[in-house]
């Protein structure tokens, strides 16, 4: 039956840009220039713009001539996303390391940093590392329609 | 970057006038917010109302501005937005700082009446 079935609505996103600051911030304006919901969209923006600092940061070290590339695709449930860079390895083991901060210290000693991570594991679903060839490739997704309770 | 502060009797309210903070202007933030809340009344309420993003820089640069509060003054926020809301609650930092609803609950309907 042709006539009932949902409508369905797939927006893809496919983007190759270097790993530069302003190349960065142009790719995560259009991947929220897609039709979102409003908690979806934070969301994404705060995991996608985590997970390429740590890339420009980390994977390629501050060089800005690393080729990041970025493909997006919403379904009706989730957002999926996957990332593919040519630099440096992640840590072995930091996929499922739980990155919690003690937070019962003195004021002088909170953390000032090493939330990126944690807000990445916190908010994605099916988060999965591989390293092919000279490359690494982080897919995950974000659920739709689990945004408001996190 | 864009901070300012208005003074009551009681309290110093300081406003952030950007809609984010970011890697960008972590720095200046903190160092900003250095200066700011260095002198003036012991209190001290930050405005966040009008900021709807922060990442994980920026995150750092609030506990960062936090730590370098003087001894026997506060430093507290009001007005989160629901993403830096999030942000706040998935580090575990809402734990850690004093957060008002907004202003007006925090300085209890005005500046001057603050107490």
């Amino acid at each position: 039956m042709h006539s009932a079935a949902k409508p369905h609505k797939t927006d893809t996103l496919e983007l190759k840009f270097p790993s530069d600051a302003m190349s960065v911030r142009q790719a995560l304006h259009q991947v929220l220039a897609l039709d979102l919901p409003s908690d979806g969209k934070s969301v994404a923006e705060i995991v996608l713009a985590e997970v390429l600092n740590n890339i420009v940061e980390h994977a390629y070290q501050e060089r800005p001539t690393g080729l990041i590339q970025l493909s997006v695709k919403r379904t009706d449930q989730a957002i999926d996303v996957q990332v593919l860079d040519e630099g440096v390895p992640l840590p072995d083991g930091l996929l499922d390391r739980k990155v919690e901060h003690d937070l019962d210290c003195l004021m002088d000693d909170l953390p000032e940093g090493g939330f990126g991570w944690l807000l990445v594991q916190e908010l994605t679903d099916n988060l999965s590392y591989k390293r092919v060839d000279q490359s690494n490739c982080l897919a995950f997704s974000i659920a739709i329609s689990n945004c408001d309770t996190a | 970057m864009q901070l300012s502060f208005q003074d009551g009797p009681q309290a110093r309210l300081i406003t952030v006038d950007n809609n984010r903070i970011d890697a960008a202007i972590a720095i200046s933030f903190k160092d900003t917010m250095r200066e700011m809340t260095a002198d003036g009344p012991d209190r001290i309420v930050v405005d966040m109302s009008r900021v709807d993003f922060i990442d994980s820089s920026g995150l750092g640069a609030i506990v960062a501005a936090l730590k370098q509060v003087p001894d026997g003054r506060s430093f507290e926020l009001a007005g989160l937005s629901s993403t830096v809301k999030k942000v706040f609650s998935l580090t575990r930092m809402d734990t850690v700082f004093t957060i008002h609803a907004d202003v007006a609950s925090a300085l209890d309907g005005g500046l001057a009446n603050a107490s």
